[in-house]
């Protein structure tokens, strides 16, 4: 099978799963206690106010016709409307999805660029002062909560030193470049604003950073213990043998075999970190998509907790997608849908 | 077999990371030119913040429009109302018919003018729409109609003594920037009544307008530079509103002066905080309101005047008042002397301050069918919005199990006290709660309090259910005699301190941590009115 054909047998398996999970969260959203009308409407709203709104939102129709009106809405792009900003669900995940976007990129390359480096050195220096000063480094990444690290990181960083900015995406001396992605980094680069790209590169470093340490920390273990495992191989052996240079034999020969399993958890903790950056994200004060589906399940926000859902769900699928054909191309053993003899 | 070193791929090398050495110090030093020039005055409050006048009714909605439009009164320093958009008005001898005579020249942002058409349009768009402080209304107005492009008559349905107050949340908006962008809905004719267009852009007149809105996270207005009042000296030209900072972000941003007002939802360790940083203060904001504990007067065992008084009784206030204080003259709230707040018609001021004593509360338990083997357990529940409500609960039942009584203490979400609320059965013994006025008038405050027709909701877990109490409340709504209405509120205060619905534990205030360079117009007595979203005038916020 070619990269066109897997791509669509997992497209495919994508829509289902999708269409499950919408099931899924459907039901349960409606399963959390308090009447989301009431809350929508505030706590001076009368009963006859409650009942109106209930009518509009088909919320005292059966399950069943609840799940039909959303498919019908879906079809047409439709998320629904939010109950609590009184707009297309649609428009508000438009609105705050890029954010987390751009935060969740900025952190899984943070992860790539420090996490995996970190696994190499300790790899290459194992048992040695560097690699447990690393190890310490990657579990203190691991067991630390994002949010206490974006609350460390704001009070050292922008407290104490004053070095980075506290909170939001800009400076109020800046206005947002014209929204082509939604990512203030790459629209100001678009629009060759290169202070506000500075500014927004100034306040996407602390937000991200919190994010990534978890991951960080992860991928670095994971590095160095499956590169520790190839170095033990035979034809390591033999590279160091033949006098190859260590950082080639690191690169070239160990490496390679053992980020599939870095990769894989990495695709896995990118995907995960989109529904998990709402902590960093009201530190942060990010107004991105994560904030957004919390406060949608605070306030029992039916549309949006399945708007957010399946955006994070669509992104999980296409994460792993993605993470199976860079691995196919590491290492070309691994045929796409196909038994290696 | 060895490799020989590229030279030129490491001379690369050290260009590239001179490079990203060069952009790392860029970034972390690219300086930010501030508008050094523009006053700013960033607050904060609870998410979300709505804009749209007809639905507007959270703290945060009622902030930003009131200073985005204007109504035909407004609150005045001190209590009642004032003139402001209606310059003045006539009442008829039977208090049903009131014309407004509106002022010349007060512009819509757009530039329009503003005549009785607008004013007539927004009547009948909330009595219409039936949203947010639709109910003030309801059932009270009867027609409206345009005199003359500057002349508009209401015709009530019956005497409603708090009609002008109600007007206070009546949001004038531009008839013909609303028709121009209705949108597909549920009016007929009027679509969806602008309701899509006015939750993101405004259409009103007051002093600041929008300039950008994001319901969650911010919204900055500016100043509207031919507002018909003008602005003072200090006045701010831009103003931001943001959506719930989390505690140490707070902290962080005020220190290094990136923002100026916390709102009042944090807990008060965090203000106390706050009030130790330099150029940081705690302030006060004293409310039209109270801090009460709700007490549900129909279900076992709270239903027993005689153990309601002993709960009020048993009460460490001291304790309480410590647990709600920044600082000397700083406090969520001050001594109360009944249901009704000092600032409020029908305040006592002959009543004494509610105050500790054993001994009386044992006495009133004595009285009562109370036994502590037998009877059901009093339950507290505390909602989870703000750790003071879960300390008053646990300092309660401290106090109670002095006296012998029993309780149970449950936490829970928003939502599920609002649903408690709506049954007897299911509503809580004791939850303490802080209720404001809806208006610059006691009316609605007591209305929702205790009034039979309020039960079901959250404001009335008392069940009060008490016929005396439903005649004297609905006949002060009629009576437009100002000394004899007052009268009637003191009747209702001294039947609701003998019936004791509530602990009627302070007179609520909010306690905002603000920057010294800002003064709030709340600082000020000649300015504040006690009513949360007039005392966030920001046109009379004074930014040095």
């Amino acid at each position: 099978m070619g990269v066109a054909g897997f791509i669509f047998r997992r497209s495919a398996a994508a829509v289902v799963v999708l269409v499950g999970l919408s099931i899924l969260i459907f039901v349960v959203a409606r399963v959390i206690p308090g009447d989301p009308a009431r809350m929508a409407l505030g706590s001076v709203a009368t009963p006859e106010q409650v009942e109106k709104l209930r009518n509009r939102l088909h919320l005292d129709e059966s399950l069943p016709v609840q799940y039909w009106e959303f498919i019908k809405g879906l079809a047409r792009g439709d998320l629904g409307e939010s109950l609590v900003t009184r707009r297309s669900v649609s428009l508000d995940l438009i609105d705050t999805f890029p954010a987390t976007l751009e935060l969740v990129l900025a952190a899984g390359l943070i992860m790539v660029l420090v996490g995996v480096p970190l696994g190499i050195i300790a790899a290459r220096y194992r048992d040695t002062a560097i690699d447990n000063i690393a190890r310490l480094f990657a579990l203190l990444g691991v067991v630390t909560p994002s949010f206490v690290w974006a609350v460390f990181l704001m009070l050292l960083l922008s407290f104490v030193l004053g070095l980075l900015p506290v909170a939001g995406r800009l400076s109020e001396a800046f206005e947002p470049p014209p929204m082509v992605s939604g990512m203030y980094t790459l629209d100001a680069l678009i629009a060759g604003q290169w202070r506000v790209f500075l500014d927004a590169i100034q306040h996407l470093i602390l937000p991200a950073l919190a994010l990534a340490l978890a991951g960080m920390g992860q991928a670095a273990r994971l590095t160095r213990t499956n590169m520790a495992e190839v170095y033990g191989r035979q034809y390591v052996e033999m590279a160091r043998a033949f006098a190859f240079r260590e950082h080639e034999i690191a690169f070239k020969y160990a490496l390679r075999p053992a980020m599939i399993p870095t990769l894989t958890i990495l695709g896995l903790d990118f995907a995960v970190m989109l529904g998990n950056a709402f902590l960093v994200e009201a530190v942060f004060v990010w107004p991105g998509m994560a904030k957004y589906g919390v406060f949608a399940i605070l306030r029992k926000d039916l549309n949006a907790i399945v708007g957010t859902v399946l955006v994070i769900g669509a992104m999980f699928l296409i994460v792993n997608i993605i993470v199976d054909l860079v691995t196919a191309y590491i290492n070309p053993q691994i045929r796409l849908g196909r038994r290696v003899a | 077999m060895a490799v020989a070193a590229k030279p030129g791929r490491n001379v690369m090398k050290r260009l590239a990371m001179l490079l990203s050495l060069a952009v790392a110090i860029a970034v972390l030093h690219a300086s930010v030119t501030l508008a050094a020039d523009k006053r700013i005055f960033r607050l904060e409050e609870a998410p979300v913040g709505e804009i749209e006048p007809g639905k507007a009714t959270d703290f945060a909605d009622l902030i930003l429009v009131s200073n985005i439009y204007d109504g035909l009164v407004a609150p005045k320093a001190g209590g009642g109302v004032q003139p402001h958009v209606a310059e003045s008005w006539t009442i008829s001898d039977d208090g049903l018919t009131y014309v407004f005579t509106m002022r010349e020249g007060v512009k819509f942002h757009d530039g329009s003018t503003m005549d009785s058409g607008d004013v007539t349009f927004s009547v009948e768009r909330m009595m219409t729409m039936k949203e947010g402080f639709f109910f003030l209304f309801d059932g009270w107005i009867e027609s409206w109609e345009a005199v003359d492009s500057q002349t508009v008559r209401i015709t009530l349905a019956k005497r409603y003594a708090p009609f002008l107050a109600a007007l206070t949340r009546l949001p004038l908006v531009n008839k013909d920037l609303v028709m121009a962008n209705l949108a597909e809905g549920e009016y007929g004719d009027y679509g969806d009544y602008g309701e899509g267009y006015l939750s993101q852009a405004d259409g009103g007149s007051g002093a600041y307008t929008v300039k950008s809105h994001n319901k969650q996270d911010l919204t900055v207005m500016t100043r509207f530079d031919d507002y018909f009042l003008g602005f003072p000296e200090h006045a701010p030209d831009e103003v931001r509103m943001r959506y719930g900072l989390e505690d140490a972000t707070l902290r962080a941003m005020m220190s290094r002066g990136e923002h100026d007002v916390s709102s009042m939802w944090h807990s008060f360790p965090v203000y106390k905080a706050l009030d130790q940083l330099d150029g940081i203060s705690a302030v006060m904001e004293p409310q039209a309101g109270g801090y009460y504990v709700k007490i549900n007067t129909q279900r076992p065992p709270t239903n027993d005047k005689h153990l309601r008084r002993a709960l009020a009784l048993a009460l460490d206030y001291d304790a309480l008042a410590a647990l709600i204080t920044v600082k000397e003259g700083v406090a969520g709230g001050t001594a109360a002397r009944g249901p009704i707040p000092a600032s409020l018609m029908g305040h006592d001021e002959s009543l004494p301050f509610r105050g500790r004593d054993i001994e009386a509360a044992k006495a009133e338990i004595a009285k009562s069918n109370y036994d502590p083997e037998t009877s059901e357990p009093v339950r507290i529940t505390s909602h989870l919005c703000c750790d003071t409500h879960a300390k008053v609960a646990l300092l309660m039942a401290a106090n109670l199990a002095e006296i012998g009584v029993k309780t149970e203490l449950q936490e829970m979400p928003w939502p599920l006290v609002m649903e408690s609320a709506a049954t007897i059965e299911t509503t809580p013994n004791l939850t303490p709660m802080v209720q404001i006025t809806s208006t610059p008038d006691v009316d609605p405050l007591l209305y929702e309090l205790y009034h039979s027709s309020s039960t079901g909701q959250w404001h009335n877990m008392e069940w009060l259910l008490d016929d005396e109490v439903d005649a004297l409340l609905a006949e002060a709504r009629g009576e437009m005699d100002e000394a004899r209405r007052e009268a009637l509120y003191k009747q209702v205060n001294a039947r609701l301190v003998d019936l004791q619905p509530d602990v009627f534990l302070f007179d609520s205030a909010g306690v905002f941590a603000k920057r010294d360079n800002i003064t709030l117009p709340f600082e000020d007595e000649a300015k504040r009115t006690g009513v949360i979203w007039a005392d966030f005038n920001f046109r009379l916020t004074e930014v040095r």
